[in-house]
C-alpha cells in the first residue's frame, strides 16, 4: 500500500552545493509532519520542491499515486505559508485571503463565503478590511495560514511558521496550528530548526542534515531510540561521553563505564548516551564528580557535573534537591535507560 | 552645589549638542532658502508687477500678467507643451518599463553594469545629445541615407523641424529618468510575493499583473515626473530640433526673460509649470496611498 | 520566469537607441573633410581646429574654472546636510527641501536666480554661474551620501563616542573616512553635471565669460559642422571616465 505523499530519491544540487542528497520520505495522509534539522540541511528545499518553486535534479514525488513533479506550481493540490508571510500590501486581508479563491474561477458568493469562513476560524473577522503593514506579526501569520487553507489544500506546507514570534506567542500558536490541523483534516509539513518546537506539535518527525535524512520516527522514538549521535546531539539533551569499547564497557580517558548489551567490535570508537533525567545522585554509581554550576528551569534544575571527561556532565534534578556547588557525588543510573552508539 | 554643578554641565551638553545640530543643519539649508526658496518667492512677486519701460519689473501692482496668461495664444502654447510632454512620457513608459523590468532578471552583478550603461547619456552633455539628432535626422542625414540605401525610400524625407523631432528628441534626453525609478521599485518587491501568488494558483501573467505590477506603480509615477517636467519646462529640444516653428512654454519663458524682457509675464508661465509640477506631486502622493495603503516617500 | 529571455530585445534596442547618435558624432569627429553627413576618409584635424580655436579655449576654462569651485562648495554643503538629516534631524520635510534643487525644473530654478541677483544688483559673471551650480550639485551630493549613511551602522559613532571620543574627533576619524566613497562620488557627479550645465549657466552667466556649453550651444545655432562633432567627441569621453570613476566608488544601485 503505498503512501499519500511518496517521495524518492529526491536530489538537487545548488552550484557546487549538494542541498539534497537522494532523500526518501513517505508522509501519511492527515499527518502533522516536521522537516527538522540545522540550518543548509535541505529542509526549506524540500518543502519548496513540493510546493512547485524549486524542480528537483532528480527523484520522484507522488501523491495519492500520481505524480507531483509534472503538475506546475499554481495547480498543485499544495499550499505554502511563506516565513515572511508574503502577505500583498496593496490588498486587504480578505483580498489577501481570497486571492487564490478567485484564482479558481469559483462564483462569487463561495468566494466570500469560504473566506469569511476561514477568517472567523482564524480569529480574525474583524480586521478584514485592514491593510497588512496595519497588523501586528501573530495577526499577519494568522492571515498567511487563512489564506493557503481556504483552497482546502491536500497538503499544507508551512516554512518555519513560528520563528518570528516571540515565544509566549509562539506557544500560543503551536497549540492553534494543532488543532487547525485537526479541525481541517488537512496533512501539515513543517519546516523548523527548532527540535523543541517538531518534538511538541509534530506526530513525525524526519531529522535531516547536510541533504540527507538521518532519521524519521515519532517524538518518542527520536528521543529514546537515536540511531546517531547527531540525533542523540540534536533532539532532546543528552550526555554524550566519547571513548574506546573494551568487552562491555566503555573506556573513556581513565574511566570505564558499563555499556548496555551491544554488538560493537571492540577498539571501536563509539558513544555513551545517557540522559540528563535518568541520572540520579547518590552516594554510590558509575561515575563520580565535583558539583561546577546549576541552570534553573522552572520546575526542575540542570546541574554540571565534573566527572574527569571531555565534556561536564548535565543531570536534571528537582529544586529541592540541588546540590551545593563543590559537592562530590555519585552519579548512577537504570543500564536500560542507557544507549552506546558507533561514533559516526 | 553639586546640583548646580550638575545642572550647569547638563546645560553645557545640551549646548554642545545643539551647536552640531546647527553647524551641520545650517550651512546647506540656509544655502537653500537662500537660493532656490527666496528667488521662488520673487518669481511668485513678480506675477503681481509691471513690466518696467526698458525691461525687468516695475513695482507697480496689476493682475493683467494673469488675465494674459489666458489668452487663447498662450493657452494653445501650453496645451501643445502639455500634449508633447504627455506623449514623451507614454513613450518613455512603454519602452522603460520592459527596459527596467529585463535588468531585474539579470544576473546581479550584471544589473548595477547595465544601470550604469542606461545612465551614462544622461550624464552628457546635453547640446550635444540633441545635437547627434539633428545630424541623425537633416534631409542629407545619416537616418535618411541609411534607409535609401536599404530602398526602403527613393526620395529623403524630412524628419526634423515637426513635433515628431521634439518628441523624439525629449524621450532620448530623459528615457533614463524613467527607467532608473521603475527599476527601483521593481527591485525592492518581495520574490516571494509572486511565488505566493502562484503557490495560490496565479498564472505567471496573473501574477505579473495582480501583483508585480500594482506594486511597481509608485516607480511608475515617479518615472512618469521624471520624464514629464523636464520635457515640458524644455526649451533646447523645440528650438534645436523643432525650427521656428515650435514653440513650447520653455521658449516662451525663455523669450520674455531674455528677449522681450517681460519679466513679470515670464513669471506667470513659470509659475504655472511649478505649480504642475506640484499639483502632480500630490496626485502621485495619493494614487500610492490608495494602493498601498501607507504615505509612500 | 527567472531569466530574461525575449526581454533581451527591447534592453538592447534600448541601448542601441541611446548609443547610436553619440557614436555617429564619434565617428564623424575624424572625418577628413568638412562634408558633414559623408565619410570622405580619416584625419584628426578637426581636432587640432578646435585645439587652436580661442573661444573654444576661453568657454573651456570657464566651465573647468565654475565646475571646481561648485563642486568644493556642493561637497561640503551636500555633505554637511546629508549627515545633519539622517543623524540630528530626521524630518521628510527637510529631506524634501534638501533633494528639491536636483529635481526641480532647471528653467525655473534658472529665472529664480536670475531675479535674485538682479534684485540684489548682482553682475553677472562665473561667480554668479558658481553660485548657481553649487545649488543644485549640492543636492546630488546629499541624495548619494544620505543614500550610503542610510547603509551604514550608526552604532559604529555611538561605539565611538563610548570609548571616550569628542565629537569633532568622531566627525573626522570615524564619519567621513566611512563616506569617503560616496562623497567621491558625488563630487565627480557634481563636477560632470557643472562641466555639461546649459540652461541655469545659460540665464545666470555674463556675456563676456562664456562657458563651454553655452560655446557650443552658439556653436550648434549654426547648423552641423565637423569641429562640433570633435568637441563633442571630447565633452563625451571626459564625462564617461568621470561617470565611470565615480560608479567604482558608489554603486547605481546604493543612491537609488
Amino acid at each position: 500500500m503505498s503512501s499519500f505523499l511518496e517521495i524518492s530519491h529526491a536530489s538537487k544540487q545548488f552550484g557546487n552545493v549538494q542541498a539534497l542528497k537522494d532523500v526518501s520520505i513517505d508522509i501519511k495522509e492527515n499527518e502533522f509532519f516536521a522537516l527538522l534539522g540545522p540550518s543548509g540541511c535541505g529542509k526549506t528545499t524540500l518543502l519548496r520542491a513540493l510546493a512547485g518553486l524549486e524542480s528537483l535534479d532528480s527523484g520522484v514525488v507522488t501523491l495519492s499515486g500520481s505524480d507531483l513533479l509534472s503538475v506546475p506550481a499554481n495547480k498543485r493540490p499544495v499550499n505554502l505559508m511563506f516565513q515572511s508571510y508574503a502577505l500583498f500590501p496593496h490588498l486587504n486581508v480578505f483580498d489577501n485571503v481570497a486571492y487564490g479563491l478567485r484564482r479558481e474561477k469559483l462564483g462569487k458568493e463561495e468566494v466570500e463565503q469560504r473566506t469569511l469562513e476561514v477568517l472567523k476560524t482564524v480569529g480574525l473577522s474583524e480586521l478584514k478590511e485592514r491593510r497588512p503593514s496595519a497588523l501586528s506579526g501573530g495577526q499577519k501569520q494568522r492571515v498567511a495560514l487563512a489564506r493557503a487553507i481556504v483552497k482546502r489544500p491536500k497538503i499544507l506546507l508551512l516554512d518555519e511558521p513560528l520563528s518570528a514570534l516571540d515565544k509566549r506567542v509562539r506557544s500560543e500558536m503551536q497549540l492553534e496550528l494543532k488543532r487547525l490541523q485537526h479541525e481541517a483534516g488537512i496533512t501539515f509539513i513543517i519546516v523548523t530548526h527548532d527540535q523543541e518546537e517538531a518534538m511538541s506539535i509534530a506526530d513525525r518527525i524526519a531529522l535531516m542534515n547536510q541533504g540527507e535524512v538521518v532519521q524519521i520516527g515519532t517524538p518518542i522514538q527520536m528521543y529514546t531510540s537515536p540511531k546517531t549521535t547527531f540525533v542523540a546531539d540534536f533532539i532532546g539533551t543528552s550526555n554524550l561521553i566519547s571513548g574506546v569499547v573494551d568487552g562491555d564497557c566503555l573506556k573513556a580517558g581513565d574511566r570505564s563505564i558499563k555499556l548496555p548489551a551491544h554488538s560493537l567490535p571492540n577498539g571501536s570508537t563509539a558513544v555513551f548516551v545517557v540522559r540528563p533525567e535518568d541520572i540520579s545522585l547518590g552516594s554510590s554509581g558509575e561515575l563520580v564528580g565535583t558539583v561546577i554550576s546549576s541552570n534553573f528551569y522552572g520546575g526542575s534544575s540542570v546541574v554540571f557535573i565534573d566527572c574527569g571527561l571531555e565534556r561536564l556532565i548535565k543531570v536534571a534534578v528537582s529544586i529541592n534537591e540541588v546540590p551545593q556547588v563543590g559537592t562530590q557525588c555519585h552519579l548512577r543510573w537504570n543500564i536500560a535507560d542507557t544507549l552506546v552508539l558507533l561514533n559516526a | 552645589m553639586k546640583d548646580l554643578e550638575s545642572n550647569k554641565e547638563r546645560d553645557a551638553i545640551q549646548r554642545r549638542a545643539l551647536l552640531s545640530r546647527l553647524i551641520f543643519l545650517v550651512p546647506g539649508v540656509t544655502y537653500i532658502v537662500v537660493l532656490m526658496l527666496i528667488p521662488l518667492g520673487f518669481i511668485f512677486v513678480y506675477t503681481f508687477l509691471s513690466r518696467g519701460t526698458y525691461g525687468g519689473i516695475e513695482t507697480v501692482f496689476t493682475l493683467s500678467n494673469y488675465t494674459r496668461a489666458l489668452d487663447p495664444l498662450y493657452l494653445k502654447v501650453l496645451l501643445d507643451s502639455i500634449l508633447i510632454a504627455t506623449i514623451t512620457t507614454l513613450l518613455a513608459f512603454a519602452i522603460g518599463f520592459p527596459v527596467a523590468y529585463a535588468i531585474t532578471k539579470l544576473p546581479a552583478h550584471r544589473q548595477n553594469l547595465m544601470l550604469v550603461l542606461i545612465v551614462l547619456p544622461f550624464w552628457t552633455n546635453f547640446l550635444i545629445r540633441t545635437y547627434a539628432w539633428i545630424v541623425l535626422l537633416n534631409t542629407q542625414g545619416f537616418l535618411n541615407q541609411g534607409l535609401m540605401k536599404l530602398g526602403v525610400l527613393s526620395q529623403p524625407i524630412s524628419l526634423l523641424y515637426k513635433p515628431s523631432a521634439v518628441v523624439l528628441g525629449l524621450l532620448y534626453a530623459y528615457l533614463p529618468l524613467m527607467i532608473l525609478p521603475i527599476y527601483s521599485a521593481l527591485v525592492r518587491i518581495d520574490p516571494a510575493m509572486r511565488e505566493a501568488a502562484v503557490d495560490l494558483g496565479a498564472s505567471p501573467s496573473e501574477a505579473f499583473r495582480q501583483v508585480t505590477l500594482p506594486l511597481a506603480i509608485p516607480g511608475v509615477l515617479i518615472g512618469g515626473i521624471f520624464v514629464f517636467v523636464p520635457s515640458l519646462g524644455n526649451f533646447i529640444v523645440p528650438e534645436l530640433l523643432g525650427g521656428g516653428k515650435m514653440i513650447m512654454v520653455g521658449n516662451l519663458i525663455r523669450d520674455q526673460f531674455l528677449k522681450a524682457r517681460d519679466w513679470p509675464f515670464g513669471s506667470v508661465l513659470a509659475l504655472s509649470m511649478v505649480l504642475m509640477l506640484l499639483l502632480l506631486f500630490f496626485i502621485q502622493a495619493r494614487i500610492n496611498k490608495r494602493i498601498l495603503g501607507v504615505n509612500h516617500a | 520566469m527567472h531569466k530574461i529571455g525575449w526581454l533581451r530585445a527591447p534592453l538592447y534596442a534600448t541601448l542601441a537607441f541611446l548609443y547610436l547618435p553619440i557614436a555617429v558624432l564619434m565617428f564623424m569627429s575624424f572625418n577628413a573633410s568638412d562634408a558633414p553627413f559623408t565619410w570622405t576618409g580619416f584625419s584628426t584635424k578637426w581636432y587640432s581646429v578646435l585645439l587652436h580655436s580661442p573661444l573654444v579655449i576661453e568657454g573651456f576654462k570657464n566651465t573647468l574654472i565654475v565646475a571646481v569651485i561648485a563642486t568644493v562648495m556642493a561637497v561640503i554643503l551636500g555633505t554637511l546636510l546629508a549627515i545633519g538629516i539622517a543623524r540630528y534631524q530626521k524630518s521628510s520635510i527637510l529631506e524634501a527641501i534638501a533633494l528639491t534643487p536636483a529635481i526641480f525644473p532647471d528653467l525655473a530654478l534658472a529665472i529664480g536666480l536670475l531675479a535674485l541677483f538682479a534684485t540684489f544688483k548682482l553682475s553677472l559673471g562665473l561667480h554668479s554661474v558658481i553660485l548657481s551650480h553649487a545649488l543644485f550639485c549640492s543636492a546630488f551630493v546629499t541624495a548619494i551620501v544620505r543614500g550610503r549613511l542610510a547603509q551604514i551602522d550608526s552604532s559604529l559613532e555611538e561605539a565611538a563616542q563610548d570609548l571616550g571620543d569628542s565629537q569633532v574627533g568622531i566627525f573626522f576619524r570615524i564619519t567621513l573616512p566611512s563616506l569617503k566613497p560616496a562623497i567621491i562620488a558625488g563630487a565627480l557627479l557634481s563636477f560632470t553635471l557643472s562641466l555639461d550645465e546649459f540652461v541655469i549657466a545659460f540665464f545666470t552667466d555674463g556675456p563676456s565669460t562664456p562657458t563651454l556649453p553655452i560655446v557650443i550651444y552658439s556653436m550648434v545655432r549654426f547648423g552641423v559642422s565637423p569641429e562640433i562633432n570633435a568637441l563633442a567627441t571630447l565633452v563625451l569621453l571626459v564625462s564617461i571616465v568621470i561617470v565611470i570613476i565615480a560608479q567604482r566608488n558608489v554603486k547605481v544601485q546604493d543612491s537609488l
